[in-house]
């Protein structure tokens, strides 16, 4: 796999101003376009709500994990 | 043709574990569930919403009227004060009489109705103005998305008073008390969700 390595990261150097692009819609767009701008928002709050929802659901567990363990003063020795 | 003893090894019969409570239990991962479900939907409401607000030059567009900030922020404190009552009523619910129970219920769920008779009033209203369904992106992003959040507000409001009215036949004790905890968790939602919209769509 090292071998592999070297020509990789060539090709993706190269590749730069493609991957910055991201999509071929927001490639289109310039960096102006109100359009552009509106769906890059939107996307990035889109983008951040299942990790708020992971949160959330870890938040619960963890209260209820702590919960049982102050009741439990057996558990919490564990 | 010979015979022969099957031979089996022998392994030391498991004993039944003792039961053990699951940490988070079966309602709460389904109330949980369905919360996150919301959640999403209305994430995807809300993106289609920053959509075409970030992509106007001018909001609400000239021609239409805005929106009425004032009575909407009263409302807003109507149905943050309905919480008040739910949280008394869970606590009431773990004691051994719950003689309040469904008084509490009730007036939550009447915070809620008064909400959206305020919300209503205010549509009937903005509809005389001209701002309709159809009154471009402005229109149908505002009547979506607050009208998703006041079909919730109706649905949780159903919920809390069929609880209530299962209150007031002494359905519920403190060994038996999980509708009316789910029940709140869903108003806590609606709530929290108004907590956003209200920002979003009337401030932003």
């Amino acid at each position: 796999m090292r071998h592999l390595a070297i020509p990789t990261a060539l090709v993706l150097l190269e590749a730069r101003d493609l991957l910055a692009q991201g999509c071929a819609m927001c490639g289109q767009m310039g960096q102006n376009d109100p359009t552009g701008r509106a769906i890059s928002v939107s996307v990035l709050y889109m983008m951040s709500m299942p990790y708020l929802l992971a949160g959330l659901v870890a938040g619960v567990f963890f209260l209820a994990r702590r919960r049982v363990r102050v009741r439990t003063p057996a558990l919490a020795r564990k | 043709m010979s015979t022969r003893t099957l031979t089996m090894r022998r392994r030391p019969v498991q004993l039944v574990p003792p039961h053990v409570e699951p940490l988070v239990s079966s309602t709460r991962l389904a109330m949980l569930i369905l919360v996150c479900a919301e959640s999403m939907l209305f994430a995807g409401i809300i993106g289609a919403y920053i959509v075409f607000r970030e992509k106007a030059s001018v909001w609400p567009p000239a021609d239409l009227p805005s929106l009425p900030l004032f009575v909407t922020a009263v409302n807003s404190v109507i149905l943050f004060a309905s919480t008040w009552p739910l949280t008394r009523a869970l606590r009431a619910v773990h004691r051994p009489l719950t003689p309040g129970l469904s008084r509490l219920l009730w007036m939550t769920a009447g915070l809620g109705a008064t909400f959206l008779a305020i919300q209503g009033s205010e549509w009937v209203s903005l509809v005389r103005h001209g701002l309709t369904l159809g009154s471009g992106a402005y229109g149908g992003a505002f009547y979506v998305l607050i009208g998703c959040h006041a079909v919730h507000v109706a649905t949780a409001m159903l919920w809390l008073g069929t609880v209530a009215w299962l209150a007031s036949r002494g359905t519920y004790s403190p060994a038996r008390f999980e509708a009316v905890e789910m029940c709140a968790i869903y108003w806590y939602f609606v709530c929290a969700l108004w907590a956003v919209l209200f920002p979003l769509v009337y401030l932003y």
